[in-house]
């Protein structure tokens, strides 16, 4: 598989977000819950002898039911460091889609960034490939509408940039890291005409570490507070 | 009026309560019946297509010979009723949508062994009367393409040993992997149970294309 896949990941958050005493050691947190949509672009590879499944990429319908819905925690500790959690779900509740980072604000405004994060991708149609040269004399017992589901696990590191203009707050990163996929089969049957043979073929991908950059930008607003709790979005 | 309110609000709050709760209490019996494998039953399958289809005419390929078997029970119990769901309150609740109870059902006796002779020569090597049970692949009922490949018939047999549901009767294919040189044939299959036990029958004759 060939890195040529752009996401585009929108989403809103309603926030509430905690102040505390500056000395504590958890200087305050914020608990958002969002409401997105993914659409992802893989640039088609033209065909060849070999499946190449980033062809078969599931794209996300840009419909409101087919959104995502996540939730999210920030954690600020005292001596400039903060911890981000956030998992996104599309239709049941669980945690297979996480992120975690941490970053450490050496200046008011720049800071830096790590973590890991694991996403669900989708594959699905691949098997209207041509896997192997029928001459006719076969049936192709498959299920077309079996979908592959893949786990992309990243580690990465980038610079952020945050800035707060009185209600206002604007944060820009970018992100860089190394993403591996979980390896996944293929099983095709095949079952010979006016005869009992059946075969199977199976494919078994194979794995392997790239490079990947990711921008964020992200905005937001604080709608009502006090001087214990600010209520807002992003 | 104000009690009034109170009172059709917490009756209506009772109402949703046991509506919910309905939902969840399926009190099914676990009761299981067992039963003694008596009958056997042996139906021809056209396996030329995409997959095996039960046919009532004798002619097959020469290389997809299939056959279905069914080994059932003479005993019948009746179906086991659904309880209903027991509660306090004025109204008895259970989801409309409730699928019925099942019933199940297990075998006194195992498969132990499924073993196959054919009656008539299928090549120059494979004369009339040789048993030939390794020729032969089968799947159960829910082991066929798709998930799996054709099983072993000493795979067979352990596999279709379970509690089965609804049903005092448990069906599996066989598939001949040779193809027959002879312009008909016939097999007598043979199960082996683990009482000592056996049951066993013929096939039509079957008329090679």
């Amino acid at each position: 598989m060939k890195l040529q896949v752009t996401i585009i990941s929108l989403f809103f958050a309603f926030f509430v977000c905690s102040v505390q005493a500056q000395d504590k050691f958890i200087s305050h947190y914020k608990i958002a819950l969002n409401n997105g949509f993914e659409e992802s672009i893989a640039q088609k590879n033209p065909t060849g002898k070999e499946i190449d499944f980033m062809n078969y990429l599931y794209r996300f319908p840009i419909l409101l039911e087919d959104s995502y819905t996540g939730l999210s925690a920030h954690i600020w500790f005292r001596k400039s460091w903060e911890i981000n959690f956030q998992t996104l779900m599309q239709y049941h509740v669980n945690f297979k889609n996480i992120k975690v980072s941490a970053m450490y604000f050496p200046t008011q405004n720049l800071g830096y960034r790590f973590g890991f994060y694991r996403y669900e991708q989708i594959f699905t149609g691949f098997y209207d490939f041509p896997f192997y040269e029928n001459d006719g004399s076969f049936y192709v017992v498959a299920d077309k509408k079996t979908k592959q589901r893949v786990f992309d696990k990243a580690v990465y590191g980038g610079i952020v940039y945050r800035k707060t203009i009185n209600r206002f707050q604007l944060e820009g990163a970018l992100n860089g890291g190394a993403c591996i996929f979980s390896p996944f089969k293929v099983n095709l049957f095949l079952k010979k005409k006016d005869s009992n043979l059946l075969q199977n073929i199976e494919y078994q991908t194979v794995s392997d570490w790239y490079g990947y950059i990711l921008p964020e930008i992200k905005a937001g607003y604080k709608l009502f507070g006090n001087a214990a709790y600010n209520v807002g979005m992003n | 009026m104000k009690l009034f309110i109170r009172s059709v609000s917490i009756i209506f709050m009772f109402f949703i309560f046991r509506a919910i709760s309905g939902c969840f209490n399926r009190d099914c019996p676990d009761d299981v019946y067992p039963f003694d494998f008596s009958k056997i039953k042996i139906n021809n399958l056209d396996n030329s297509g995409m997959g095996p289809k039960v046919i009532s005419n004798n002619t097959m390929n020469k290389a997809a010979v299939a056959f279905q078997v069914f080994i059932s029970s003479d005993l019948s119990y009746l179906g086991q009723s659904r309880q209903k769901t027991q509660g306090i309150g004025f109204s008895e609740v259970n989801a409309w949508t409730n699928p019925p109870c099942p019933t199940y059902y297990a075998s006194n006796q195992s498969v132990e062994s499924i073993s196959v002779v054919t009656l008539l020569e299928i090549s120059s090597l494979i004369p009339a009367n040789t048993e030939i049970s390794d020729l032969f692949l089968g799947s159960d009922e829910t082991s066929w393409y798709k998930t799996n490949l054709y099983l072993p018939l000493q795979k067979l047999s352990q596999k279709i040993n379970h509690t089965y549901i609804d049903a005092q009767e448990v069906q599996f294919r066989l598939f001949l992997g040779r193809e027959i040189e002879n312009d008909s044939a016939q097999f007598i299959v043979n199960i082996e149970f683990s009482d000592s036990t056996s049951l066993s029958d013929t096939t039509h004759l079957i008329f090679i294309r």
